[in-house]
């Protein structure tokens, strides 16, 4: 039985070992402090006989949340080298990260790896950079100032009793430092073989518990060469970001922040096979029936967002936020472009009920506005809509036995004018032996709504001569307006381990139904001038998707420190039963079975580390293309000059001068990832 | 942050205070449960705001003070953080206590106690112009008792203790419980 005098303290400790709402943490919904203890109602007598030496979190704390989850630090993507999120991603384990060309990728949790993967919800400060378009994440638009980063969390496993819909393999929050944190002047910039730039960021304490910072940064990234040619493929890319960010506490209670940026840039692309039209979107009599055109696209956008967070006593906090997103992109070699405005606003309430429960719940509302440009090349049936989403999530996280055993339930229902209600539950279980070890389980139903291209498409895809026939064809890619969600029903074994003080360990195990999976099928028309064959979306996919993820970390002395990560993953996705071979399942395979990881960080001198980073990737094949498994080495020497100043000489992909990690997908050609070398500084101020 | 362990009737308690890793999923520190686990820690800023709070119960003002709602006054800079939302909605002997930032040195007479954090430059001023005032200032910074301060929180080891200077609660006209002050590790008495 735990005293009186104590019982206060009972809720801290619960608040601690939040789970799933904790997971909602930081930038999502929840406020970004942790539930404080309090301590009021000890004596002073007890108060003084309190321990107050402060425990720094190390590598060796057990953590107790029933997820895979895994927390990238500001240092760690600082010690990678890394200069856009994707490549600071690469180090997280079981995430597949394939660069496409010089400024596309493919990033995914648990198979289903496309440049379009639309399984991963990616946020940026709580608000979503998910694209109702194709539902997946223009990575080259992303990036922030990479020093701005306090964290990146990624959650390995479904998210959606609490992110809703899409957030079905897995969770990426990037959160931002706020702006006391930013106090001073940073300057960064990096230069070398493949990419140069530069930011540049300001913080100012404005006095009266309100602070601003602002930050501008651009970058450039060089082309590369794509498989059967030496020439430059012309796949350069560069982004620049300008952005703010405001905070004030106007008590201890209240505190309101306000953030920005906009961006522009162009991510250009290798030359890409696209048919020659006639009017009417009839193929063309004669050849040539198709022509080469380089893929450029250039991009532009704005956000804006606001976030007020209030405390009702120490157990008790509502965070209300609106944001306003908005980006465009236009594809000269389609003579096309789109608008996308996303208005989100919600309520999130989390309420320390009693030493038992804590209580999350929330209601949201977001209007997604597409405004898409056709042209003969590509078109979509409804090119101005409007998406209202409603929403509203409850959790309850119960500790059954404090300090054992934990149970969170809970579930997010959703409303979209597509598919209506969609259910999204979620139970997590776990079990903490002691303190050294814990086990946990979750089982939950995820769904992804259908993404307005496979709604409203109308692309042609090919014209090609028929060998021995006087026609044409032309193949294209139909949208279907009666599309369903997919859905998905997981179940995830998980243990953490503290095998020796400086030695904890991580193991990750899923299996995950899928059904009325996005597929495609073909059927031809009967033949007039030409033959028409279409490929219609459709929800005939089923499957499963199985595997693991197992990681390391070892501080070996006190100045090395080893992770390493290896993680499998395997699928039996098909076209469900009694369904006509002309089916295919969208995005099926596409991951590279095995992935590893060994990451050496050194503390050679007080002033020099040197960072090493060996990576191996399997095989990778896709609907369209083979690509070699590789394994790559990536290195950092590091030297503190003191003031602030930090001077590195970084050098990728070292062990060949170059391979290829993803293959050529719709709109894009695949393109070599060369070995490089770049120098970065770092002076905060 | 604060973790409890109950073993065998005994709590032990561990704290990662570092505001760096506030929020941060994993930032659960290891709790050494070992049955000899008798120390039990939590943050400390933590610990000197439940100690605020306590010595407001203990504390009599005269009738010339505000006898509606207490008052606690905070000089910044201080390290008490977030963990002053612990004050939040609390009452003394059924008074609202209300948390006040950044109050002008020339309104802290309306205080009825001042926190003055370690890093404030010339924290003897407070004390000096308060003389007199029913104030009672605290601080954590080390010879505060020294510098006219009435309650000075002083570190002992890894525990947190308090010392008082009655002379200056006398001439204030506060009344320190003797509950409280026999647990003072030490009355500096005016010489």
């Amino acid at each position: 039985m735990v005293t009186k005098a104590y019982r206060p303290l009972i809720p801290a400790t619960l608040a601690l070992a939040l789970a799933g709402a904790r997971l909602a943490h930081a930038a999502n919904q929840v406020p970004e402090d942790e539930n404080l203890p309090d301590l009021t109602a000890l004596s002073v007598e007890q108060l003084m006989n309190l321990d107050v030496t402060s425990v720094m979190k190390t590598s060796t704390d057990v953590s107790h949340v029933p997820a895979a989850i895994y927390v990238l630090s500001n240092e760690e993507i600082r010690r990678s080298g890394a200069t856009t999120i994707p490549e600071a991603l690469r180090v997280v384990p079981g995430l597949n990260v394939a660069k496409v060309d010089g400024n596309k990728w493919a990033v995914s949790v648990r198979g289903f790896n496309t440049q379009f993967a639309n399984k991963l919800l990616v946020l940026v400060d709580g608000r979503s950079v998910y694209n109702p378009l194709f539902s997946g994440v223009w990575w080259d638009q992303q990036d922030v100032l990479m020093e701005d980063i306090d964290r990146i969390e990624v959650i390995r496993g479904p998210g959606a009793s609490l992110w809703g819909a899409n957030a079905v393999n897995g969770v990426i929050n990037i959160v931002t430092k706020n702006a006391k944190d930013s106090q001073g002047t940073l300057l960064s910039g990096q230069v070398g073989t493949q990419r140069h730039g530069g930011g540049v960021r300001y913080g100012a304490d404005l006095g009266d518990d309100a602070y601003l910072k602002v930050y501008a940064r651009h970058s450039d990234y060089g082309d590369s060469r794509t498989r059967d040619s030496a020439n430059p493929a012309g796949d350069e890319g560069d982004m620049s970001k300008a952005g703010f960010r405001y905070d004030k506490a106007f008590d201890i209670a209240n505190k309101l922040s306000i953030q920005g940026d906009a961006f522009i840039g162009d991510s250009n692309g290798a030359p890409v096979d696209f048919p020659n039209l006639a009017a009417n979107l009839t193929p063309v009599a004669a050849p040539p029936y198709s022509r080469a055109l380089p893929a450029d696209q250039q991009f532009s956008g704005h956000s804006l967002q606001g976030r007020w967070e209030h405390h009702q006593g120490a157990d008790s906090t509502t965070v209300v936020r609106m944001y306003w997103d908005r980006h465009s992109r236009k594809s000269p070699f389609l003579n096309s472009r789109y608008q996308i405005d996303s208005f989100d606003l919600d309520f999130q309430h989390n309420y320390q009920l009693d030493e038992r429960h804590l209580l999350l719940w929330g209601t949201g509302l977001r209007f997604n506005i597409n405004q898409f440009e056709n042209s003969p090349q590509i078109s979509m049936s409804a090119p101005q809509r409007t998406d209202r989403i409603y929403s509203f999530f409850a959790q309850d996280e119960i500790s059954l036995v404090p300090e054992r055993w934990r149970l969170t339930l809970g579930g997010k229902v959703e409303h979209n004018p597509v598919t209506e209600f969609e259910v999204q539950p979620n139970a997590r279980l776990l079990w903490t032996p002691n303190e050294h070890h814990s086990f946990w389980a979750s089982v939950s139903r995820s769904v992804r709504t259908p993404n307005w291209v496979e709604q409203n498409i109308s692309y042609s895809l090919s014209v090609q001569p028929i060998p021995g026939l006087p026609i044409p064809q032309i193949t294209g890619l139909v949208g279907n307006s009666n599309m369903a969600a997919e859905k998905m029903l997981g179940f995830e074994l998980g243990w953490r381990g503290q095998l020796l003080p400086q030695l904890s360990a991580d193991i990750a195990l899923y299996h995950y139904n899928y059904d009325d999976l996005s597929s495609n099928t073909i059927s031809v028309l009967p033949p007039a001038s030409y033959l028409l064959i279409k490929s219609t979306t459709g929800n005939l996919g089923i499957g499963q998707v199985y595997g693991g993820e197992f990681s390391l970390d070892w501080q070996v002395t006190d100045t090395w420190k080893l992770k390493a990560n290896y993680s499998y993953e395997e699928d039996r996705i098909r076209p469900g039963n009694a369904t006509p071979a002309n089916v295919f399942v969208n995005d099926g395979g596409s991951y590279p079975a095995h992935k590893a990881m060994l990451w050496s960080m050194y503390q050679l001198t007080p002033q020099l580390k040197l960072d090493m980073n060996w990576r191996f990737v399997s095989s990778t094949v896709t609907n369209l293309s083979f690509t070699q498994g590789y394994h790559d080495l990536d290195a950092r020497l590091a030297w503190d000059l003191g003031a602030g100043l930090e001077l590195a000489l970084v050098g990728r992909n070292l062990l060949d001068s170059y391979h290829f990690e993803y293959g050529s997908d719709l709109f894009s050609t695949a393109t070599a990832v060369q070995r490089e070398v770049y120098g970065t500084l770092r002076w905060h101020f | 942050m604060l973790r409890t362990v109950q073993r065998g009737g005994e709590l032990c308690r561990k704290a990662a205070a570092s505001k760096r890793w506030a929020g941060a999923l994993l930032a659960l520190p290891l709790i050494f449960a070992h049955p000899a686990c008798a120390a039990e820690t939590a943050n400390e800023a933590a610990v000197k705001v439940a100690f605020l709070y306590n010595f407001f119960k203990f504390i009599e003002w005269p009738e010339s003070a505000n006898q509606s709602k207490f008052n606690l006054c905070l000089v910044t800079p201080h390290d008490l953080g977030d963990n002053l939302l612990a004050l939040e909605g609390k009452t003394v002997n059924g008074k609202p206590l209300a948390v006040l930032q950044d109050v002008p040195a020339k309104d802290l007479k309306t205080c009825h106690l001042v926190f003055i954090g370690k890093s404030t430059a010339n924290a003897g001023d407070i004390p000096r112009d308060l003389k007199g005032v029913p104030v009672v200032t605290v601080s954590d910074k080390p010879g505060f008792l020294q510098q006219n301060g009435t309650i000075g929180l002083v570190q002992d080891g890894n525990r947190l203790n308090f010392e008082v200077n009655l002379d200056n609660a006398n001439a204030a006209n506060v009344r320190i419980s003797a509950q409280l002050l026999k647990l003072a590790r030490n009355l500096n008495l005016n010489k």
